[in-house]
């Protein structure tokens, strides 16, 4: 696919877009997915059943094709109520069954910690997601969120916020909330509400990057 | 088209099956792939189910490819197409331009390039998710796969000026948003 008429507005010298990868590899189920539809339309044969370049496809392969499509089906409507009821948390002192507990990793980082820019930063984000993508096969990945560590409010007790993300060192992490708002102070005041402050407790807010549309590399 | 496409094109004619098939998804899905992933804007079922069709439709239709482009272009329109049927079917419009930026694109045209030297890579990926169909479809198809503007009116049914244009737009939405984003934290490794 030759660039022969870069003319709106000269030659491109957007490295960062024409450097983003160009390939990435699909989730490897994918594969199976593809070859099983084009079996089912009887579009390709079997290694040992190539399908006649004018012909319908074999019976067998067909009613293998539909068991399959059956079998998929079956498959998706499972992960779909896995899904709709994995992320739900157990009622304080319910019986307990046999649904996972839900666990929360919150990620920190110090001044040691080893930052990536630049280039490296992609490479950084892909041994993420890789991490992700094998929490996801295993069907233990809920969620995740991408927090902004430059700007947010450290709210105190008996204080007003700060701008800050960090709380005293000995504070440790007891629990998280989501909210949304239609701006900084809104966010804010909701915040200074959470009993949590009244009881001594620290709040530190931060604004959650739109992770709903990320590169989500392999 | 190079060698490896005609041969294993040739394989896959003369065999249709499996492992003829698995060699042809095997050389051009990763790229299809990162087309289908950019377009839906990071959704990766979305991605998934447009490769999906993109190659059922290949296959149904191979003996229409005449070999005029190469496979690697002929299978990009085909999942272009497909990811712009699945628009209209969800009720969103490709081609649609963002009234509220359309003026000040227009203004910042003769600006382009765009200069995102200071931006990295997870923004720029993050930054075209956010951008309006439209003006993904061709800013991912020129300025990330190398597409020229006449493949991309052929894939798209537009004319090359229209993808001009539309390239000169989304670069500058582009650029807006790369602007004024805010900086990531741990998962990218940046702070």
């Amino acid at each position: 696919m030759k660039d022969d008429s870069h003319d709106a507005g000269g030659p491109p010298q957007s490295g960062e877009l024409s450097s983003l990868p160009r390939e990435m590899q699909p989730p490897p189920e994918l594969e199976r997915k593809v070859t099983e539809e084009l079996r089912r339309r009887g579009l390709i044969g079997t290694a040992s059943q190539p399908r006649s370049r004018s012909g319908q496809p074999f019976a067998a392969l067909a009613r293998t094709g539909l068991a399959a499509a059956a079998s998929l089906v079956l498959v998706a409507v499972g992960f779909l109520l896995g899904r709709a009821t994995a992320p739900e948390l157990p009622a304080p002192g319910a019986a307990q069954t046999q649904r996972p507990t839900l666990y929360a990793l919150s990620l920190f980082e110090t001044d040691g910690f080893q930052r990536a820019e630049g280039a490296g930063a992609l490479e950084r984000y892909q041994e993420y997601s890789r991490w992700v993508a094998e929490a996801r096969s295993r069907e233990q990945f809920v969620t995740g969120e991408d927090l902004t560590v430059d700007r947010g409010w450290l709210l105190a007790p008996m204080a007003d916020a700060e701008p800050g993300v960090s709380p005293p060192a000995s504070a440790s992490l007891s629990g998280i909330f989501f909210i949304t708002a239609d701006g900084e102070q809104q966010a804010l005041e909701l915040a200074r509400q959470l009993p949590h402050l009244q009881h001594g407790g620290y709040v530190v807010m931060q604004e959650v990057i739109p992770t709903d549309a990320p590169p989500r590399l392999q | 088209m190079n060698g490896d496409d005609t041969l294993q094109l040739e394989r896959f004619e003369q065999q249709r099956d499996e492992a003829a098939f698995h060699a042809l998804y095997r050389s051009h899905t990763p790229r299809l792939y990162a087309l289908a992933m950019r377009l839906s804007a990071g959704s990766r079922s979305d991605a998934e189910e447009l490769v999906q069709q993109a190659w059922v439709r290949a296959i149904q239709r191979l003996d229409r490819f005449e070999r005029r482009s190469s496979l690697r272009t002929w299978l990009s329109g085909i999942l272009v197409n497909c990811y712009r049927e699945q628009s209209r079917r969800r009720g969103r419009a490709p081609l649609e331009l963002d009234e509220e930026t359309r003026p000040r694109a227009a203004a910042t045209i003769a600006e382009f390039p765009p200069r995102l030297s200071q931006a990295d890579p997870i923004d720029v990926e993050r930054a075209l998710a956010r951008l309006a169909d439209g003006y993904r479809e061709v800013v991912v198809l020129v300025d990330v796969n190398g597409c020229s503007h006449r493949e991309v009116s052929e894939m798209l049914g537009i004319s090359e000026g229209t993808s001009k244009s539309q390239l000169a737009r989304g670069r500058a939405r582009l650029r807006e948003l790369l602007s004024d984003r805010p900086r990531s934290g741990t998962r990218r490794g940046t702070s």
